[in-house]
């Protein structure tokens, strides 16, 4: 898949993002100098000790926050505000609106900007299918599991066919169980659909296991400290997940994660 | 148990109450002169009704309800959102109107009446002082009803800021919303009524305690009736719609 990659259109271009919340000495420093480059049908996953700016880098890419310096583009175009059209967005928690049916709250982001009733119906129809929801289109969010609504929360961030869908950290909440079933939806979901996936998680059997690239973060203040190619073969499936490639690539992160944390704490007076 | 069981045993239980008042009354268990048989009590309220004078006291109670209702349900739901919204005002105006919010206001009554006169201004400034305070807080839950997370997706979902109140914050504050204006109705029906009976020429307050005063018993019945059955209809119907509107707008507290 890397292989393909470098071969494809760059999606996503990240340059030197800095993000520094608060003004002068009492400024915190959320994201230090950060670049990176999403290729088109790329998964990639951002994996970081909490704290370390995952969110904030998210906000960022996304449109919903503006760096201090540096800049955005996806498809070339610098991102200066949200991005509907270009820019799917699945959030921890589902965020369905409780007044809505499934496939309403799917439809939402096209009713939004004016698409005629049938035809996001129609869309919504098309996307209920491709996360195996067809059948509860008409339920309440209340009516549904806690991953049948992050199902819904992923097909409403793919409804307008965006380049890049965004998730930050959306298994975050689920069950082990729950969550381990995800993975395989969106895995599905993802090699029917194509699409170019920006993952973040604080899991990292979940960072590799997704992902074609791994970019691990560091904090304080938030960084990429290393670049990782998981090379595992597609379709993945739960086998890999006691893998010998997987486990040393987790513990790999996992050392570069804490290895900085253990010596700050040596060296603190 | 189901639901027409339940309803069942309420309405026997209100069928018992009725029939214990009117047997006691004219079987003389109690004094008759101190609780009337409750059928001469509505026959008392259907002369009452039909009666232009007291017929203009009501006018003039409903009209101070709904004045006072009119006045306070805004001020107190925009007072709510304001301070739900904003940490600073939240911190400098939310003690004070905690610590207010446990102060009975009926101490204040004689004041209000110094300062303005016994009549209508009086009335509803004490009616919409007494409110106020009950119909804030929900003011204040309503914007804390609505998770935060909610206005970031909508941003991402290219939702602009009118179309983040109309189509998110209204709908999801509307049953809470509706809660506030129910207690505005009621505790404006509250503190009009206790103000013209602590001092007031006219309404409906005025003319209970009179009736009670004078021993009139047969009225002073029929005026109570009057006003429970009113309030209790008012109560429920705007309850019902409140349930209604809650069961379609319910976030979870887990996503």
């Amino acid at each position: 898949m890397t292989e393909n990659a470098q071969a494809t259109a760059e999606v996503v271009s990240a340059q030197n993002i800095s993000r520094i919340f608060g003004e002068g000495t009492s400024g915190f420093q959320a994201l230090d100098n950060i670049s990176l480059s999403i290729r088109e049908g790329q998964f990639v996953s951002v994996v970081g000790p909490s704290g370390c700016g995952k969110s904030t880098l998210m906000q960022i890419i996304g449109g919903l926050d503006a760096p201090t310096r540096g800049e955005v583009r996806i498809d070339g175009e610098p991102i200066t505000g949200p991005r509907p059209d270009k820019i799917g967005v699945v959030f921890q928690e589902a965020l369905l609106l409780p007044w809505k049916t499934a496939a309403e709250n799917i439809e939402f982001p096209l009713s939004l900007s004016g698409v005629p009733p049938a035809k996001r119906r129609a869309r919504a129809m098309e996307l209920l299918d491709l996360v195996g929801l067809v059948d509860f289109a008409g339920r309440f969010p209340h009516e549904l599991s806690g991953g049948m609504k992050q199902r819904v929360a992923i097909a409403r961030g793919l409804v307008r066919n965006p380049r890049l869908l965004l998730m930050d950290e959306p298994f975050g909440a689920l069950d082990e169980q729950t969550r381990t079933r995800m993975w395989e939806e969106l895995l599905r979901v993802q090699e029917r659909s194509h699409a170019t996936i920006l993952f973040i998680t604080h899991s990292l059997v979940e960072a590799v296991y997704l992902a074609d690239e791994v970019l691990v973060m560091a904090s304080r203040p938030g960084r990429i400290v290393e670049r990782i190619v998981v090379g595992l073969p597609r379709p993945r499936s739960l086998d890999m997940l006691g893998s010998e490639r997987l486990g040393k690539l987790r513990n790999q992160i996992w050392h570069l994660i804490a290895e900085p944390q253990e010596t700050n704490q040596e060296t603190r007076p | 148990m189901e639901i027409w069981i339940v309803r069942a045993w309420r309405l026997a239980l209100l069928a018992a109450l009725v029939v214990v008042w009117e047997v006691a009354s004219r079987l003389h268990w109690v004094d008759p002169d101190l609780l009337p048989p409750l059928s001469s009590i509505f026959a008392m309220l259907g002369t009452l009704l039909r009666d232009a004078a007291f017929r203009s006291d009501i006018l003039v109670t409903v009209v101070e309800c709904l004045t006072a209702f009119v006045i306070v349900v805004p001020l107190g739901l925009i007072s709510g959102f304001a301070l739900g919204e904003s940490k600073r005002l939240e911190k400098m105006f939310g003690l004070p109107l905690q610590l207010l919010m446990t102060v009975p206001k009926s101490i204040f009554l004689p004041v209000f009446i110094l300062a303005f006169g016994i009549g209508f201004a009086e009335k509803v400034i004490f009616a919409v002082v007494l409110t106020y305070f009950i119909v804030v807080p929900t003011g204040i839950a309503a914007v804390h009803s609505v998770p935060s997370g909610l206005l970031l997706a909508a941003r991402s979902f290219g939702a602009t800021r009118a179309q983040i109140y109309a189509r998110i914050y209204l709908p999801a504050v509307a049953p809470i919303i509706l809660s506030g204006v129910r207690l505005g109705l009621i505790f404006s029906v509250h503190g009009i009524i206790f103000a013209e009976m602590y001092a007031s020429s006219e309404g409906i307050g005025r003319k209970i305690l009179d009736w009670g005063e004078s021993f009139d018993m047969k009225r002073l019945f029929a005026g109570v009736l009057l006003i429970l059955v009113a309030t209790v209809i008012l109560n429920e119907t705007m309850q019902a719609l409140e349930g209604w509107l809650r069961t379609r707008t319910r976030f979870d507290s887990k996503s």
